[in-house]
């Protein structure tokens, strides 16, 4: 028996396979390399493993994060090592640290996620400001399920949000989990907008850097003590 | 790699764009700049329908397992990826390393199906190329075809260099090494290539042969263009499956695809010889892979790829040799690996429903059967050896284990069918759902359903009924409309045809000429492609480009052909003799069948050329 979280990248052009195909991609990882996860007790059973957020299709990530049980234990390195070598391009185990399984389960501590958002962009730094400083900041939210949008204000939604050195492109921390959620690109739509121009999906590549807790510390901080 | 960063920043803009990535798990990469031969396996499909394909993973493997060899991938883009490819300029690429495709040396398209041609033409544009094959000079890679639709290649032999018959196991290697030959003294020249290709076996170069047509569009006679070219074509075949190449490790896709799981492939050809079916007719004779050589070979596929499905592949699962053996084994190796063993192509009998109930316990998902016709008359016409009492006591097997939902399989507008066959279609519905109310007692379950699925008779090059007329489209609207009747009043009952005009259509380019180059490339012209696609299908456009070239379609599919004629296929040589089907065409019409070659030789000529393996096996 042992739990186990794992960090991985997903760079490149593998940035537009989905969530599912990624969940598809671990499971035959695992089976390929005969590392045997636990299942879930009942009807239908499933193998215990879940991803630290969804990342959206066409991101990439630096910090992407999964957490398993196996029916046997092993060493975290070779489990690291024995997954790489199962990893199509453009994916990279990073790490992975053995954990104490009564811990609560790390994907559900997920609050914050920090970005990176490469884009050539030319303004002024104080608009970014001006942007911030709106009562409101309002973005349309396609709706769940239906066709309709609706208007939300996404400024709780916001920690950081500003632009990297040398016009690189922004940075941006925001909510994200279960409870409430803010996808960067619905912040970029906003702040185009604002800044009268028309946003459209291939005008940046979005790179996730890592996923927080509520006390704002990395995921894996928890693990390094 | 410029090709590469268009690609990532444009992607975001076409459906499922995990099609055109690459770096799958088992993808192969080499150094262009070290290897003599770059090739690439085209499928004028999407990627999803592609990467189902087996054949693509066996060719995959040969070619990348020679050294100097690289076999790339291409894939028909979809609409979309289409005109943003066009609006972006940029050329149809390999997946592999976004190589353009006329970069390449060799390209070389699957056959698969005819509705797929109008894509073969879409992609050379795509690519950058003259579509004709004397438009090209050297500097354009060679196009070469094969797969079962090149059995007549006639249609689109003014498009291709060169096609190969058969098995390519053996003869893609052998072209590779005329091709480094060539290449090693300089540049590779056109003619010389295609001229001492034509020693190899299986291989046709059209441009080296001319037909000579008379006033009424038959052919007088075909005139050879080279001395030393081949009268007819051999098909290639590989005689000991056990030992060749086959996919450990097969490419594992990122996205979706309609079949993602192991496949094997337990034999190829089939002994059956039911008069329609092109498959079992040029794939003779059967060759079988050893029960343990299959196993060995799953067990490394597996291992390879971590799949948790694994399927079998042939053309009539139950007549493997070893086939009780095997399927314990492979039930065993399921539970210990955790593997959902799947078993497609059944015989109905007893031992296939001990081991379906095993596969599919408690999830029985649904039984299909494939009567093919609906009178014991027709299934004596088109050699199907199935008996009434065959289908009712398998039926009555399914109901009594618990199966509710049962797919029948049916073809409309065989050679002498009459609306009693059709009447026979749903009396076998009918018996079926009374024999399902007899076992629950007579109480009604709306949980219990039939499907029959109808697809339409098109004739086939190098079959028995290659000689026979389609019916036309009015013929089959009316068998469509009066089954529809019918079926309406069965409870429980539905059913599903195949339009009737892609089957024209089907029907044209499967017994085509090669007047038809010019009819395909300008239905594409039209606006013509992914015509297999329901969606996208486009009669009218089709019916245009015969109307603009004054060639009359029917010509193809509606009159019965002469038997002593020239048949643009007559150049291929399958091994079965014209002797042999013209044989069966006849018993077909006195309604006689013919048995299975497995009982004793029936005589179909192919062991001229190789040893038959299961030849009276079964006598
Ligand atoms: S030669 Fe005889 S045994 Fe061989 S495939 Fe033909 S009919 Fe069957």
């Amino acid at each position: 028996m042992g739990k186990y979280l794992l960090k991985f990248k997903k760079l490149g052009l593998i940035r537009y396979t989905s969530h599912l195909d990624l969940v598809r991609l671990f499971h035959r990882a695992f089976k390929r390399q005969g590392i045997s996860l636990t299942y879930s007790k009942g009807f239908n059973p499933h193998p215990k493993m879940s991803f630290g957020q969804p990342l959206s299709l066409g991101f990439e990530s630096v910090g992407e994060y999964l957490e398993f049980e196996t029916s046997e234990s092993y060493e975290a390195k070779d489990i690291k090592d024995m997954l790489n070598i199962a990893m199509p391009d453009g994916i990279e185990i990073t790490d992975c640290w053995k954990i104490d399984t009564n811990q609560k389960s790390i994907s559900s501590s997920v609050e914050w996620a920090s970005y990176e958002i490469q884009w050539d962009c030319e303004f002024d730094s104080s608009l970014i400001e001006e942007f911030l400083n709106q009562d409101k900041i309002i973005a349309l939210k396609r709706q769940k399920k239906k066709s309709t949008m609706k208007e939300i204000d996404i400024k709780p939604l916001i920690y950081k949000f500003n632009k990297l050195d040398g016009n690189k492109g922004l940075y941006a921390m925001v909510r994200t989990g279960s409870s409430s959620n803010l996808n960067p690109q619905l912040l970029l739509e906003a702040f185009y907008q604002f800044l009268n121009r028309e946003y459209s999906k291939d005008n940046c590549i979005i790179v996730r850097l890592d996923l927080y807790n509520s006390r704002l510390e990395p995921l894996s901080s928890q693990l390094l003590t | 790699m410029v090709l590469t960063e268009i690609l990532n920043k444009q992607l975001p803009m076409v459906e499922k764009p995990g099609r055109y990535i690459g770096g799958e798990l088992n993808s192969i990469k080499k150094d262009k700049q070290k290897v003599n031969i770059n090739f690439g396996f085209a499928f004028p499909d999407t990627y999803e329908i592609g990467m189902s394909y087996l054949g693509l993973q066996i060719i995959y493997k040969v070619l990348n397992d020679i050294d100097d060899v690289f076999c790339e991938r291409i894939f028909a883009p979809a609409v979309d990826m289409e005109e943003l490819m066009r609006k972006e300029n940029i050329p149809l690429f390999t997946l592999e390393t976004k190589t353009p495709a006329n970069e390449l040396d060799m390209l070389g398209f699957t056959l698969q199906y005819e509705l797929s041609y109008t894509n073969i033409i879409n992609m050379l544009d795509l690519a950058g190329m003259p579509l004709r094959s004397k438009e090209r000079d050297d500097d354009f890679p060679f196009i070469v075809g094969g797969g079962p639709c090149a059995f007549n290649p006639e249609p689109m032999a003014e498009i291709f260099d060169f096609f190969i018959i058969g098995d390519g196991e053996d003869s893609l290697p052998q072209i590779c090494d005329i091709y480094r030959e060539l290449k090693k003294k300089g540049r590779v020249n056109r003619n010389d290539f295609l001229l001492s290709i034509t020693n190899i076996e299986g291989i046709y170069v059209p441009e080296f042969y001319s037909p000579v047509y008379r006033q009424d569009g038959t052919i007088e006679s075909v005139d050879k263009l080279k001395e030393n070219v081949p009268d007819k074509v051999k098909k290639q075949i590989v005689t000991d499956l056990s030992s060749a190449s086959f996919p450990t490790e097969p490419i594992v896709p990122l996205i979706e695809v309609v079949h993602d799981r192991s496949v094997m492939e337990i034999f190829r050809g089939c002994t059956r010889g039911c008069r329609f079916c092109q498959a079992g007719m040029i794939y003779r004779p059967v060759r079988e892979r050893s029960k343990d050589c299959a196993i060995d070979l799953i067990k490394e596929q597996l291992a390879s790829t971590g799949y948790d499905e694994l399927s079998l592949l042939s053309l009539s699962t139950s007549d493997y040799s070893e086939f009780k053996p095997l399927v314990m084994e492979l039930m065993e190796l399921g539970k210990e690996k955790n593997v959902a063993v799947s078993l497609p192509s059944l015989r109905l009998d007893s031992f296939s429903f001990e081991v379906l109930d095993e596969i599919q316990k408690y999830k029985k998902t649904g039984l299909t059967f494939a009567p093919e016709a609906g009178t014991q008359r027709l299934r004596d016409v088109i050699n199907k050896s199935i008996t009434d009492k065959d289908i009712y006591d398998a039926m009555g097997h399914a109901i009594s284990l618990g199966w509710t939902n049962i797919k029948l399989y049916f073809m409309i507008g065989l050679p002498t069918e009459t609306y009693e066959d059709l009447d026979g279609i749903v009396e076998i519905a009918k018996n079926i759902m009374d024999i399902y109310y007899d076992h629950n007692k007579g109480r009604k379950n709306r949980r219990f359903n039939i499907t029959i699925s109808v697809s339409n008779f098109v004739p086939k090059p190098h079959t028995p009924f290659q000689w026979s007329r389609q019916d036309t489209a009015d013929e089959f609207n009316e068998k469509h409309s009066y089954l529809k009747e019918k079926i309406k009043k069965l409870k429980g009952v539905s059913l599903n045809y195949h339009n009737t005009e892609p089957s024209l259509i089907e029907a044209y380019l499967a017994r085509g000429d090669r007047r038809l180059g010019d009819v395909i490339i300008k239905a594409w012209e039209k606006g013509c492609k992914f015509d297999s696609w329901r969606e996208h299908f486009n009669f009218n456009n089709w019916m245009k480009a015969f109307e603009d070239l004054c060639i009359d379609p029917t010509f193809y599919s509606s009159g019965e052909i002469t038997k002593s004629e020239v048949l643009p296929w007559d150049i291929i040589d399958t091994g079965v003799t014209k002797k042999y089907l013209l044989r069966e065409c006849e018993k077909a019409l006195e309604g006689k069948q013919t048995h299975d070659c497995r009982i004793s030789c029936t005589a179909c000529g192919v062991n001229r050329y190789v040893k038959c393996e299961r030849e009276g096996t079964n006598g």
